[in-house]
């Protein structure tokens, strides 16, 4: 059961640590906590459904449309909601964000329909078994293209010109306007890389689950959004060991106490943590 | 037409009128200085050159070209270098990062290296420290790193704002030393400072700033031995 446990968690960490980059890089920029992440997780979801309802039952093709839905998503949400209130209070992005998130929902639901709406399986076979646990081709897919794209995340961020624009930017926009960096389209690329990681977990979380429905981004939202926290919300490494560490936490707390209680395991565990440190796990201390 | 006109400037701060119709010329290769007590509008004036704060009416040209509430990077793209008040690196940073990210206009690797060795042999104490960061170099460091993080544009112009900053003494006269031979090598500067007397022996013009009005522009020299001048900003009765 340990093995099994083991496995579990890590395919629902690789998806949880997809939507905490999101929150974390979009609060890295801007210093926002982007509550409608887990709406471009549902819609990058519906897209990757919509591949496979009318086009082709491809998930990779899924995959693809969920993080492209994300990225104009994410984009435009930035060009036309938050730019405007950038500079104004915090909180006020804060609550567009959370207005977003529903607005998007129900738009959905009007769109689509409350009901869930079946994803077909992909990949079911067994890959192999080991000690009498049985790890899908899926599970290693999913797994795969999670830690694919967080490789060329981290070498976007850190070997490329856009990538050192978005860290000086984070660490300091009004300074790196003055060294020649366009602000503005360096933060709407950044929301809108966000949106894709969001579309992309969004996408794999459907395949996993066989599911998708519009407000499937809400409890999933917040526990990556904890994830990151638990990461330190700035930290990008931070948010991938949050995401991977929840995976974990919830699989083995479900086996150790009531699968009732899946949900709660993760924030409690999250709210114990961040008393004894703040800044979280790979956070800066202070900004 | 000087290579930068800044003419009848007017800033406001919501209803506070920071600059009341400032006219401040450079021309090339000049090395100016505006000084002026805390709160004259020493910082609006740059802040406003390169972009960053808004200006409500008035005319900045740069090479003959409007520059007047334009973008702080297209500005920074046309040859000005702004130098920001408490130097502003990126102390999580290397220094080497705090350079490269000065030269990310530039699109040529090999232009950015020439630059970063230029930089090296400006400011040996930067090489030394290359790899770390930002943050652990000593005040007089980080302004070295600033002015070379600005350099790494290849500015026509270098807006520099109050370099010596709570440095000691003995740095604040290596600051301007090396000030004057980035003036030398071709770069016009816009300097301004608290410490009138170290800026006007610096400079070869200068001007005055009080509560948003320029009230004396000459020659560097002749500031020094002006009386008004020496009462309120040299100390000397």
């Amino acid at each position: 059961m340990f093995l099994q446990q083991l496995v579990n968690g890590i395919t629902q960490g690789s998806m949880f640590a997809l939507l905490a980059i999101s929150f974390a890089i979009v609060y890295g920029t801007l210093r926002l906590v982007n509550f409608a992440t887990g709406s471009l997780y549902m819609v990058g979801a519906f897209a990757g459904w919509m591949i496979v309802q009318f086009v082709t039952a491809n998930l990779f093709l899924a995959i693809l449309a969920g993080a492209v839905a994300g990225f104009i998503m994410g984009f435009v949400l930035e060009r036309f909601a938050f730019r405007a209130l950038r500079g104004v209070a915090r909180i006020a992005s804060l609550i567009c964000t959370i207005g977003f998130a529903w607005f998007i929902n129900e738009l959905m639901t009007v769109l689509f329909g409350a009901e869930r709406k079946a994803m077909p399986p992909f990949y079911s076979d067994t890959a192999f078994v080991i000690s009498g646990v049985s790890v899908s081709w899926l599970q290693i897919i999913l797994v795969a293209v999670a830690v694919v794209i967080l490789v060329l995340l981290q070498l976007l961020i850190f070997r490329t010109r856009i990538g050192l624009a978005i860290r000086a930017v984070s660490l300091d926009f009004k300074t790196a306007g003055l060294m020649g960096i366009p602000i503005d389209r360096v933060i709407s690329f950044t929301f809108a890389l966000a949106g894709a990681m969001a579309g992309i977990s969004g996408v794999l979380a459907s395949a996993y689950y066989n599911a998708v429905f519009p407000f499937m981004g809400n409890i999933a939202g917040l526990k990556s959004f904890s994830a990151a926290v638990f990461g330190g919300l700035t930290s990008i490494p931070g948010a991938i060991l949050g995401g991977y560490l929840l995976g974990l936490v919830e699989n083995f707390g479900v086996q150790v106490i009531s699968a009732g209680y899946r949900d709660i395991i993760g924030f409690v565990i999250m709210v114990v943590f961040l008393l004894v440190r703040p800044q979280g796990l790979l956070g800066r201390k202070s900004s | 037409m000087s290579l930068l006109d800044v003419t009848n400037l007017e800033v406001h701060y919501g209803k506070i009128n920071a600059l009341k119709g400032v006219s401040l010329h450079v021309e090339e290769g000049q090395l100016v200085a505006l000084i002026g007590a805390n709160g004259a509008g020493k910082t609006t004036l740059l802040n406003t050159i390169s972009g960053v704060v808004p200006g409500s009416a008035g005319e900045i040209t740069f090479q003959g070209e409007e520059i007047f509430n334009e973008h702080p990077h297209l500005i920074t793209r046309m040859g000005i270098a702004h130098v920001p008040e408490g130097r502003k690196i990126f102390s999580e940073l290397s220094v080497e990062e705090n350079l490269e990210i000065g030269a990310f206009i530039q699109r040529d690797r090999e232009r950015i290296t020439e630059l970063i060795e230029r930089n090296y042999e400006l400011f040996p104490r930067l090489a030394e420290r290359r790899r770390q960061e930002g943050g652990s170099l000593s005040g007089g460091e980080q302004q070295m790193l600033a002015i070379a993080r600005g350099l790494m544009s290849d500015p026509k112009l270098l807006l520099l704002d109050e370099p010596s900053l709570g440095l000691a003494p003995i740095l604040v006269e290596r600051i301007f030393e090396l000030v004057t031979e980035i003036n030398k090598r071709g770069v016009s500067v816009l300097l301004v400072e608290q410490n009138a007397n170290v800026a006007l022996q610096t400079a070869s013009h200068g001007y005055v700033l009080e509560t948003g009005t320029i009230t004396l522009d000459d020659d560097a020299a002749v500031l020094l031995t002006n009386e008004e001048v020496r009462k309120a900003y040299l100390g000397i009765a």
